[in-house]
């Protein structure tokens, strides 16, 4: 019932809605155990959007596959509403660190791939593809290639085919990363309006400070490998956020709370 | 297109050159206007005979390429196929399909069908393996991507799997091409009363050097424009994969 506004009064009566629970894991490769995440424990509540920040390597990526369903912990517990996670749910979509869009289709055909792909008419959704294209500035690319391009037009399309399945959980892991900041603005301000429209959780991987304070309710800030949750901290900005959200004096106090922890943690150091 | 004109020149070039300062009898090496005297007075011959190669070439050509891609995608959906039965082929491709020749005429005797055979069975490996590579290589990410979606896994084979195979299976067909002008001269060596590879055997037989001569620039002009065909194809076909564009 909790919509992203809810903000800080919420959170204590609310349930979770995806909750981890010490959750942990290694990967077995040639040169013996990595453990990429040692003992997550973590609840995200309904409607919310939550940002994973950390530094390179820390499990960001992993996390949200375990939570896709797309990869099994080696340890702890792993629950979306009360349910344990053990493959991709139906209302989930995810925008991968790659764009991993298909090379051979369109840029269209890329959007529409998810209805294809569970062998469903892709007809009824041409309209809503066209729309989210043109909302992302793709106007004019439908029948382009993926190779004809940018980086971050490869991105927007890849965020386009996420949205199109209108799924109540996105995951969305960097998706920004390859764009410029003025269009990484841009899209910040693009996919809050989109997923305003319907109730949704998002988790959103980020290495961007700014970006994890101007998107999210709650900020969770991760440790170097083997990596732990070291903080989550709820942003208690209004919503909608806005261009001006970025004056309010909270805002730089968050960015500025969250700097000096990685500067604590040796993440960065003068 | 000017620099192959440019280079075929200057090969000729070379040639003539070669044999007016070593002279060497004609029938160690023919000059190029010997060779073209000579394809002048038998091109009637040249030509017929170069109808049944050429039928072979492609007959050869195409039901490998109807073979084998099929069968490539049999062998990949079907995981017990794969590890019974790929295995058998692998080690069947290490045989020298030469050797089987002289057996192919026991066999079927001296007709069109052999050495259709011959071709297809040189030419068909390099289409079954190279299919088979591109239908397993595919990103592990992009097969993530698609269990992230539900997809169905007949959905992931026909739109991902074979799309994704297309660039491979092409670059097996232009390998097979070469290796099927090799089959079809093969097969008309061994078991054959007619075609250039007939012609080329009873010319060496009279010295007839300059006849072949001719011939095997016929061969290498057929096979060169069978090559460009594929590669025409591959164009319109793979247009989105990196080594078409521009
Ligand atoms: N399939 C795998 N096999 C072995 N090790 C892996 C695998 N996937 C991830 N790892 C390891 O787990 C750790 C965490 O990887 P992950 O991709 O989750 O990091 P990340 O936080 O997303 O990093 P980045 O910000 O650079 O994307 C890394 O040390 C990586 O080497
Ligand atoms: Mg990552």
């Amino acid at each position: 019932m909790a919509l992203p506004a809810a903000g800080r009064a919420s959170r204590d009566w609310n349930p979770a809605f995806i909750s981890l629970e010490q959750i942990g894991k290694t990967f077995a490769t040639d040169d013996g155990e990595v453990t990429a995440i040692e003992a997550a424990t973590l609840s995200i509540r309904q409607g919310e959007t939550v940002a994973l920040i950390g530094p390179s390597g820390c499990g960001k990526s992993t996390l949200l596959m375990l939570m896709a369903g797309l990869l099994s912990p080696t340890t702890g517990h792993l629950t979306i509403e009360g349910q344990a996670v053990t493959s991709p749910r139906k209302d989930l979509a995810v925008v991968f660190q790659r764009d991993l869009l298909f090379d051979w289709k369109t840029v269209l055909g890329n959007v529409l791939s998810p209805f294809e792909l569970r062998g469903e008419p892709r007809s009824l959704h041409v309209q809503r593809a066209r729309e989210l294209l043109a909302h992302v500035g793709l106007q004019g690319f439908e029948d382009r290639r993926p190779y004809e391009l940018s980086g971050g037009m490869r991105q927007r399309v890849a965020l386009c085919r996420a949205l199109i399945q209108d799924p109540s959980i996105l995951l969305l892991d960097e998706p920004f990363a390859a764009l410029d900041a003025l269009t990484r603005e841009q899209m910040q301000l693009d996919l809050q309006r989109l997923s305003a429209e319907q109730p949704r959780t998002t988790v959103l991987v980020t290495h961007d400070i700014v970006e994890a304070v101007f998107m999210s309710d709650v900020v969770v800030v991760m440790t170097a490998r083997p990596s732990r949750i070291r903080r989550t901290i709820v942003i208690d900005l209004p919503r909608p956020r806005t261009v001006h959200t970025r004056n309010l004096p909270g805002f730089g106090d968050h960015v500025a709370e969250i700097h000096r922890l990685f500067t604590e943690l040796g993440v960065i150091h003068g | 297109m000017l620099w192959g004109v440019a280079s075929m020149l200057l090969a000729i070039g070379l040639w003539a050159l070669v044999v007016l300062t070593i002279e060497p009898p004609s029938y160690v090496l023919p000059a190029p206007w010997d060779v073209i005297l000579r394809a002048w007075k038998d091109w009637a011959l040249i030509l017929s005979q170069g109808t049944s190669t050429v039928g072979e070439i492609v007959a050869g050509l195409v039901l490998s390429a109807v073979i084998a891609v099929p069968f490539g995608v049999f062998i990949v959906a079907i995981p017990v196929v794969d590890k019974l039965v790929y295995p058998i082929l692998i080690a069947f491709n290490s045989i020298p399909k030469v050797a089987l020749a002289p057996l192919f005429v026991v066999w079927f005797g001296y007709g069109i069908f052999p050495r259709v055979l011959i071709t297809v069975s040189i030419a068909f490996f390099p289409v079954l393996v190279s299919t088979v590579t591109g239908l397993k290589s595919v990103d592990p990410d992009i097969l993530r991507l698609a269990r992230s979606m539900r997809a169905q896994s007949r959905q992931v084979f026909l739109r991902v799997r074979l799309p994704n195979a297309l660039p491979s299976a092409f670059a097996g067909l232009k390998v097979a091409t070469s290796l099927a002008v090799i089959g079809a001269i093969i097969g008309e060596f061994v078991a054959s009363d007619r075609g250039w590879g007939y012609m080329l055997v009873q010319a060496s037989g009279s010295l007839d050097t300059p006849l072949m001569f001719a011939v095997v620039i016929c061969l290498a002009v057929v096979a060169s424009l069978l090559f460009y065909a594929v590669d025409v194809a591959e164009r319109s076909v793979i247009s989105w994969h990196a080594s078409h564009r521009q």
